[in-house]
């Protein structure tokens, strides 16, 4: 059995090592920052790689926010976005007010070409980290390939899931009473430096990444 | 992956220590990489605190793997993943490739993993019938030219965007003389058909945690994502070294690995998996495997004195460090491991009998140690595995005599102040006639490609004493 041999051989290898206890991890200093300080540090942060910060006040702005990018995006605009409360109805409210343009809500098992021919998919962040620019985005009941196949995502998010850093982020999310088989961290658009150190966007994911922050969410 | 080549490396690297257009193709890229890296490290202010942290993660991991490892298998079970052990490479191919049979799969689109090299997986593959298709643009050059990558992140440093043109080109029927926009723009193109129609992605692991049992991934193109994401089978490679004990770890890791290896403050992408997709997910898997792979770790789990290489993170910042191998490149080396981490690992993963060079391929100018993010002392490591290389393999003669010469002199101050004179004049009398040098075939043979250095005027002794007595006429 290979498994008891790997796990004899570890074993006969740390054979009366005493080993003391690991101390917990501390929070970071960027933790004391207010809302308003947070997002001035996340913006920043994000758009130093590149992704798209829009700061919007209301509903409204964040819907003639998003009518903006559809029509920069694509004439008719192709759409895919999340079911979650916030990105349904910005997403509704904006191809709304587009001729032609069409909106997918991904809320069952769709072929990943469907997902792929659209010109643009839209997400709600479920934390921001203010440190590093990063959105959180966590699986259940939302398409993975939605953040992933459109050549430009917009992730919707209220300022209230700002938190300072990544270990903040990643603890909020071990509280939640459920698990995710795969949580998606995003920090700018897709990138490479492959060749000759040239940075070049959109490799295998989005071109281009917007980020719609809303001061308040509640109407 | 080519043939491991280890023991080529003293003809490799003398063909690549002429290759001038390689010299700037190295320096070019980790030059640029140490300068990103030492602009975000200065803009922490807690560098030092930080880099102890994760050093202090993963010691404690690495000294409590008995538990861990049974812990990650129990959690990741339990996520609905499957865990596999692999003793050596061979074993882990014939695990990937069963399930691969079993799934029915054709073709397989890889993210990056340096593990795959290290086993050689897409010739294992290949061999069987199923297409393997490397989705980082570096590798997937790499794989193209039929080359082994040759850096641990850029694993196409040693081609210029010409060598890249031309290889698309030649091998994909794209326009001449493409800029590196365009030749990404293609691999989007091609790649994409692949990563929709294959059966199974294979990825690497930078970390997991026994804790929750979760595999995270780090990559800035997305290709990782699509392979652990769009394909019905996830395998997932891991090194038993690349555990950490408690999800908080994450945090502290991710916040190195990127500053050390590419300047950045996060990649672009980080996966946290846990499993395969979940009834209420709508996309994702339906399998994730785990492969654990020994080949070589418990050995150097169980020296003492090696034990540290395995807190390697494989950011590559000791590679774009070191001069010597900003000279040679990282085919030299003739192994998936090139530099100066490389130069330690390889001897336990593969046998001191078949690596008798590579711990020799340093300055010990400390450069590594210095920008490593868990400080592992790499220079310390390297002067051990030369020690027992000395012990078991016999060095050539004429090194042997030199170093046998050397320790009687240097440890008698009489002689060592009575032949300095002599070695003084020696050595200016080979500067003005370097033809002398062929008497003497080892210092002939050392000065291919070497300036011998001349002796200074005045020895250290000498100034010493004349400073001491105010009478140094080089003193300031």
């Amino acid at each position: 059995m290979p498994r008891e041999t790997i796990l004899n051989a570890v074993r006969a290898a740390l054979a009366g090592d005493r080993v003391p206890p690991l101390a917990p991890i501390a929070a970071g200093a960027a933790d004391a920052l207010d809302g308003a300080a947070l997002a001035v540090r996340f913006t920043h942060e994000a758009r130093a790689v590149g992704t798209i910060v829009h700061e919007v006040g209301s509903r409204a702005a964040a819907v003639d926010t998003l009518v903006a990018i559809l029509d920069a995006a694509a004439p008719a605009p192709r759409v895919v976005a999340w079911p979650t409360a916030l990105a349904r109805e910005l997403a509704t409210a904006a191809v709304a007010r587009i001729a032609g343009a069409d909106l997918r809500l991904v809320e069952r098992a769709t072929p990943a070409d469907a997902i792929a021919q659209a010109d643009l998919g839209i997400t709600e962040a479920d934390f921001l980290v203010a440190e590093s620019g990063t959105l959180v985005l966590r699986a259940r009941g939302r398409a993975r390939t939605v953040s992933l196949l459109p050549p430009t995502h917009v992730a919707v998010v209220g300022r209230e899931r700002l938190v300072a850093d990544l270990g903040a982020a990643l603890a909020r999310v071990r509280a939640m009473a459920d698990r995710d088989s795969c949580l998606t961290l995003i920090t700018g658009p897709s990138r490479t430096a492959d060749i000759e150190k040239k940075l070049v966007v959109g490799v295998h994911g989005p071109c281009t990444l917007h980020v719609v922050l809303l001061e308040r969410v509640e109407a | 992956m080519a043939a491991i080549a280890t023991r080529d490396f003293r003809a490799r690297a003398a063909a690549a220590a002429g290759d001038t257009a390689l010299h700037r193709k190295l320096d070019a890229a980790s030059l640029r990489f140490l300068d990103k890296r030492a602009r975000v490290f200065a803009a922490l202010p807690d560098a030092d605190a930080r880099r102890d942290r994760a050093r202090a993660v993963k010691a404690h991991a690495i000294a409590t793997l008995d538990t861990l490892l049974p812990e990650l298998e129990r959690r990741f079970t339990a996520n609905g993943g499957i865990v596999h052990w692999a003793r050596d490479g061979a074993a882990a191919c014939a695990i990937v490739l069963d399930i691969a049979a079993r799934a029915g799969v054709r073709l397989v689109v890889k993210g990056k993993s340096m593990v795959s090299e290290e086993i050689g997986l897409n010739a294992c593959l290949e061999a069987a019938g199923i297409e393997a298709v490397e989705t980082d643009l570096g590798e997937y050059i790499v794989q193209l030219a039929g080359e082994p990558p040759s850096h641990i992140i850029t694993p196409a440093i040693h081609l210029s965007q010409d060598d890249v043109a031309a290889l698309f080109t030649a091998r994909l029927g794209e326009p001449l003389h493409s800029t590196a926009e365009a030749l990404t723009a293609a691999a989007r193109r091609l790649l994409r058909a692949k990563f929709r129609a294959a059966g199974m992605g294979v990825t690497g692991v930078n970390f997991a945690s026994a804790e929750s049992g979760t595999l995270v991934v780090v990559e800035n193109e997305g290709n990782g994502r699509m392979a652990l994401t769009l394909p019905r089978v996830h395998v997932a490679l891991m090194g038993i070294e690349k555990l950490v004990a408690r999800d908080e770890d994450f945090a502290p890791m991710l916040e190195l690995l990127p500053r050390s290896a590419t300047g950045q403050t996060l990649t672009s992408y980080v996966s946290l998996v846990t499993g395969p997709r979940r009834n209420d997910e709508i996309d994702g898997p339906e399998a994730v495997h785990l492969v654990l792979l020994d080949n070589g770790r418990t050995r150097l789990l169980a020296d003492p004195i090696m034990r540290e290489a395995l807190y390697c993170l494989r950011c590559g910042a000791c590679l774009n460090a070191c001069p010597v191998y900003r000279r040679i490149g990282g085919h030299a080396y003739g192994y998936a491991y090139s530099g100066p981490i490389g130069a330690v690992i390889a001897p336990a993963l593969l046998g001191i009998e078949r690596v008798p060079d590579l711990p020799f391929a340093s300055t010990l100018c400390g450069a590594c140690r210095d920008v490593c993010p868990v400080r592992i002392d790499i220079p310390r490591l390297l002067l051990a595995w030369r020690a027992r290389i000395a012990a078991a393999v016999p060095r050539a003669w004429g090194e042997r005599l030199l170093v046998r010469g050397w320790r009687w002199i240097a440890w008698s101050p009489r002689l060592y102040r009575a032949l300095t004179p002599i070695v003084r004049a020696g050595s200016a009398l080979v500067a003005r006639i370097p033809a002398l040098a062929r008497l003497a075939p080892p210092l002939a043979a050392w000065r291919r490609g070497r300036e011998l250095p001349r002796a200074a005027p005045r020895s250290f002794h000498e100034r010493w004493r004349d400073r001491r007595h105010g009478t140094d006429p080089d003193a300031p």
